[in-house]
């Protein structure tokens, strides 16, 4: 009797759960870190097992493309998608739901946290290993954060894990000014520690390297309007010589999306999770199809010769059908979102010269693009490099071009009206007179005269649990 | 000592305590949830705010509404707060809420509510669709002040807090009480010195009393509402008359601009339409109906313009003119207002051929494909149809629609088979197959109104179906076209074998029958080139056909529906439509004729 109760009692008194690992079984060698790291990696395609929410690349397709020119909707558009098509946005509108970045912040933020202290109990784990692995969460968070300021303006900033219930804290909302400090000095940090390659060709597009930071920090540095600094990252990847422009012929779109992997690429998503596109975009109850000013205003086909002369990009990103293609028709779909690509570098580098007076620089790097995509005299505008606003437009019509669906849109709309205190905010109210149901029209464009009205509300449940939350003005009245 | 236990004593005292526990227990009262909500509602919501609404609140007291908004039901407040009231009543030289009578005060509540709830989500450009109790459409708009854009409701008051759900429906909170208009559409009309040439020509023609009913007394009911768009004064100096007497001089022929065939008269009329039209009601419909029995202006919005009477007739533009929306959606006691840029009148005209070529849609236009030689484009995509001018019954499937086709042959090849600028619309009904449609609908180009022979233009398919021709069906106007058309039908159904297909007679017999040649044949020659159909070779010259389907008496210049309605077919044969022209009785029904090239070929 008593020795069937003292060898049973190990088990009784045990604690640990039997079915999975806890935190300090768990950071204890480099492979341990190095999974964590590949979590924040996983969770950018699918939300964990057991939470129903979106994933987040559909969040971000979304915050980047429905707000804009270049999608409209499908047979199954949600009423709460075509609200925020018609600037018609309540605060109890789900599409407002930001859990999934700060899922990944979460994810980044452990990573931070605990890395370090894996030292202690891994001899084999040397100092630039844990600063590869703090760039690439850092970079990362980055990433996270660059996305909701440009969508919700001000968010809270949380830079520690949330592992237990006592780390849960009430944070009221950063101001997007020092959002973007924090990024700056995160990505200064992670520049140091960031590999160059690891070696691998799959792995230097599809987890962060020195030149993804640099990348980020190219465009966050775009959207601060600090354009000699925005050069100055453009430069360093430009300089690298490790990065190209895909040739136009016919494996171009296969190399650079379906593909992957290609020189062309700085970062892409690239794991083995299906993306969701395949229903978002591609299914009979698709949500979004290409918008109709695609033919008209974008893509205009070549008036002499459409069939031999023509720019090798609308064929590949949707089909006669206003259907789009860019993510595959295959279900399910694994092409891989591409996050920076080396003509982002070339069109942002001409974005910051046009606006610091290089204009023939700028002017140039357009032009080196469109002849490599093959681009057609009905969407060549004759601009004089002096003229900074019209090179400006000009840019941004070829970057509507060269990243059509890539959810860069809204952003790049934004970036532009928003420069010079909102000295060019008609972008943004021609894009409603466009874009919006004829019946609020008049209002959308009203509406959009209010920067405010630019960022998406808080979603009223995250209004509840957190008490320090205020609500963005324009959604209370 | 000894202590003695008293058993008496103690089983006393435990009796007591436990009554005493008892007792205490009792007195606490138990927390139960007796309510199965604790959300407030209208009046509720109110009295928890004093600081805001105690004004409101007294006059929901003093006007006997309190109760009602205190029950449960569905409804949206517009709340004027505090301050708001304290303005209205120093406008009206009051200093507290009882210097107001009950009435008085029940009329200002009424106009600030809506039997349902309206969310900020369903505000438009113009009228919201509920009305006040009060009887007055609201309407919404936003403006920008200050930097900052707000909800504005009837151009008075700003939402400064908006959607509060409360259990009975949902508040707004404004910063101005809502006043209704006391002018009537004449007297807001009279009062505007814009407009002084417009008031004479209303106060001459009539329509000034009828304008100016208060909504009780109107004795139409249709009339309830009315919408008048009408001109500056400036605006009709820019078009040549520099006051009244010299647009009377102009329309009135008759000398009694009374009479209702008078053309000041039916200027007057022209601008004016019952229902309470505001921008986005105008923009939402293709036409407005007006006063002057069947005719209509057309509207459009381009880009954020809204242009009336913008058509094009026969390919010819006529330019229309823009509502100027600055003084527009003005409301009125009995209706709204809109003021265009320019003077517009009704157009007389006198009914022309239209010769339609159905795949010149404005929507297939834009694509690449379109008359591009062996191109086809789905028209039904992503589950609705691509072309505003084609509807069908329903959308049965997500895939099986109308295809728009262009033939692949080179013009000049020596097949029958080419139609009139190489391309068809080609669909394929049923009356049998679910997943099909049974009839579509191909909307026309402006027609003049006036008599017209109605002719299909279809290529010949053995299996084609059989259908019937209707215009405007469904509608007051519905004519349903007496002669079905057979798609399996070849010209030699007319009677006419191909023996006899160059005989001088052969059109004028086809005629007699209804049908006739509608593609150019190589007798034929525009511009120094023949035409392409053969004229009688045998099975060539009879594939492509005209088919009258009857007349139609179009009474309304407008664009209208034509439908095609399945009575045989069993999803399998396509019919294959070329064109549909609109001949006036009177006019040649055989020429012109069409040709793949494009060319239009006249009676030689």
């Amino acid at each position: 009797m008593m020795l069937v109760m003292s060898s049973s009692c190990n088990k009784w008194l045990d604690l640990q759960p039997r079915d999975g690992i806890t935190r300090q079984e768990f950071w204890k060698t480099k492979e341990d870190v190095l999974a964590a790291v590949s979590g924040c990696y996983t969770s950018l395609l699918a939300p964990p097992p057991g939470i129903g929410d979106k994933s987040l690349l559909e969040y971000m397709f979304m915050y980047g493309e429905l707000r804009a020119d270049m999608i409209a909707g499908g047979p199954s558009i949600t009423t709460e998608e075509t609200d925020i098509i018609n600037v018609n946005i309540a605060q109890d509108n789900t599409t407002a739901r930001w859990a999934a970045f700060y899922r990944t912040i979460n994810y980044c933020n452990t990573v931070l946290d605990f890395a370090p202290g894996v030292k202690a109990t891994d001899p084999t784990f040397t100092d630039a290993a844990l600063n590869g692995y703090v760039a690439e969460a850092l970079t990362l968070r980055s990433l996270m954060y660059f996305y909701l300021l440009r969508t919700f303006r001000d968010v809270p900033l949380k830079l520690t894990a949330t592992v237990k219930d006592t780390d849960l804290q009430d944070l009221p909302k950063t101001k997007q000014a020092d959002i973007l400090k924090q990024i700056v000095a995160d990505l200064k940090k992670a520049e140091q520690g960031a590999v160059t390659t690891y070696g691998n060709t799959r792995f230097d597009k599809g987890r962060v390297t020195k030149f993804t930071v640099n990348a980020l920090l190219a465009d966050v540095y775009l959207w601060m309007e600090d354009y000699p600094n925005c050069i100055t990252e453009c430069n360093k990847i430009i300089n690298s010589q490790r990065f190209a422009l895909v040739g136009a012929g016919s494996g171009w779109y296969n190399n650079v999306f379906f593909k992957g992997s290609s020189i062309e690429t700085i970062f892409e998503f690239d794991q083995a999770i299906e993306n969701p596109f395949y229903t978002l975009l591609v299914n009979t109850r698709r949500r979004f199809i290409g918008s109709p000013f695609l033919s008209t205003e974008i893509f205009i086909p070549d008036d002499v010769d459409p069939d031999n002369n023509y720019d090798i990009r609308p064929g590949s990103y949707y089909n006669a059908a206003f259907t789009i293609q860019k993510y595959g028709t295959e279900n399910p779909s694994y092409v891989k979102w591409q996050a920076y690509r080396y003509s982002d570098i070339m069109m942002i580098k001409a974005e910051a010269l046009a606006l610091t007076g290089g204009g023939v620089e700028a002017l140039a790097l357009v032009d080196e693009l469109r002849l490599r995509r093959n681009a057609v005299n009905a969407t060549k505008v004759t601009v004089d490099p002096s003229e900074t606003e019209a090179l400006c437009d000009y840019i941004l019509a070829e970057r509507a071009r060269e990243f059509a669906f890539e959810g860069k849109r809204w952003f790049d709309l934004l970036r532009h009206a928003k420069r010079n205190n909102y000295s060019r905010i008609d972008i943004l109210l021609d894009l409603a007179a466009k874009t919006v149901s004829p019946t609020l029209q008049q209002s959308a464009i009203t509406k959009f005269r209010d920067p405010n009205s630019h960022y998406l509300p808080i979603y009223q449940s995250e209004l509840f649990t957190d008490p320090n939350l205020v609500q963005n003005p324009f959604y209370t009245k | 000592m000894k202590v003695k236990l008293d058993i008496r004593n103690i089983t006393y005292l435990v009796i007591l305590s436990a009554f005493i526990v008892f007792v205490i227990n009792a007195c606490k009262r138990e927390s139960l949830t007796l309510s199965t909500t604790d959300d407030v509602n209208i009046t509720g919501f109110l009295e928890k705010n004093p600081d805001k609404f105690s004004l409101f609140t007294q006059i929901l007291e003093r006007s006997g509404t309190k109760g009602y908004l205190a029950a449960y039901g569905k409804y949206t407040m517009f709340t004027p707060d505090n301050n708001a009231v304290n303005d209205w009543l120093k406008s009206l030289n009051k200093t507290a809420v009882d210097q107001l009578s009950a009435a008085e005060l029940k009329d200002v509540v009424r106009f600030h509510v809506l039997p349902d709830t309206v969310a900020t989500g369903k505000f438009t450009d113009g009228k919201l669709t509920q009305i006040t109790l009060y009887g007055q459409y609201l309407q919404t708009g936003v403006i920008f002040k200050d930097g900052v854009s707000s909800f504005i409701i009837n151009k008075q008051a700003l939402i400064t807090q908006s959607n509060v759900r409360v259990g009975n429906g949902i508040i707004h909170v404004i910063d101005h009480v809502l006043i209704p208009s006391t002018k009537t559409l004449a007297a807001s009309i009279e009062a505007n010195n814009r407009y002084s040439i417009f008031t004479q020509a209303l106060k001459e023609t009539g329509f000034y009393d009828s304008l100016n009913y208060v909504q009780s007394a109107i004795p139409d009911t249709t009339r309830r509402f009315q919408t008048v768009i009408l001109e500056s004064d400036s605006a009709i100096q820019a078009a040549g008359f520099s006051n009244y007497a010299a647009l009377k001089a102009k329309l009135s022929k008759t000398g009694n601009p009374k009479s209702h065939t008078d053309s000041l008269w039916m200027y007057v009329a022209y601008h004016i339409s019952t229902g309470a039209s505001y921008t986005p009601d105008i923009v939402s419909s293709p036409s407005l109906s007006t006063l002057v029995p069947s005719e209509i202006v057309t509207t459009k919005l381009v880009g954020t313009k809204i242009l009336l009477n913008d058509d094009e007739f026969n390919g010819v533009i006529e330019p229309g003119v823009e509502v100027n929306r600055t003084f527009s959606n003005v409301t009125t006691s009995n209706g709204v207002l809109h003021e265009s840029k320019g003077f517009y009148k009704i157009k007389p005209r006198v009914p022309t051929g239209v010769f339609f070529d159905i795949g010149d849609q404005p929507e297939l236009k834009l694509l690449a494909a379109w008359r591009a030689p062996g191109q086809t484009i789905q028209l039904l995509q992503n589950g609705k149809l691509i072309t505003a001018g084609i509807r069908l019954d329903a959308y049965r499937s997500n895939t099986i629609g109308p295809v728009y086709a262009v033939s692949s042959t080179p013009i000049g090849a020596s097949d029958g088979r080419s139609y009139a600028n190489r391309d068809v619309i080609q669909f394929n009904p049923t009356t049998s197959n679910t997943a099909r449609s049974i009839w579509m609908e191909i909307r026309t180009p402006m027609l003049v109104k006036g008599k017209y022979k109605v002719w299909i233009c279809y290529t010949y398919n053995g299996s084609g179906p059989l259908t019937q021709v209707g215009v405007d069906v469904g509608t007051t106007q519905e004519q349903l076209l007496p002669n079905l058309v057979d798609f399996a039908q070849t010209l030699a159904s007319s009677g006419v074998p191909t023996a006899n297909a160059a005989l001088p007679s052969a059109d004028g017999l086809m005629l007699t029958n209804g049908f006739k040649r509608y593609m150019a044949t190589t007798a034929e020659v525009s511009n120094g080139v023949n035409g392409l159909q053969p004229i009688s070779q045998n099975n060539l010259w009879s594939v492509m056909v005209g088919k009258l389907a009857g007349v139609v008496d179009i009474k309304t210049t407008d664009k209208h529906w034509v439908r095609f309605t399945t009575l045989r077919g069993n999803g399998s044969g396509i019919m294959n439509m070329d064109m549909i022209h609109f001949i006036p009785i009177d006019d040649d029904q055989n020429y012109p004729r069409f040709s793949p090239s494009g060319l239009i070929y006249k009676r030689p």
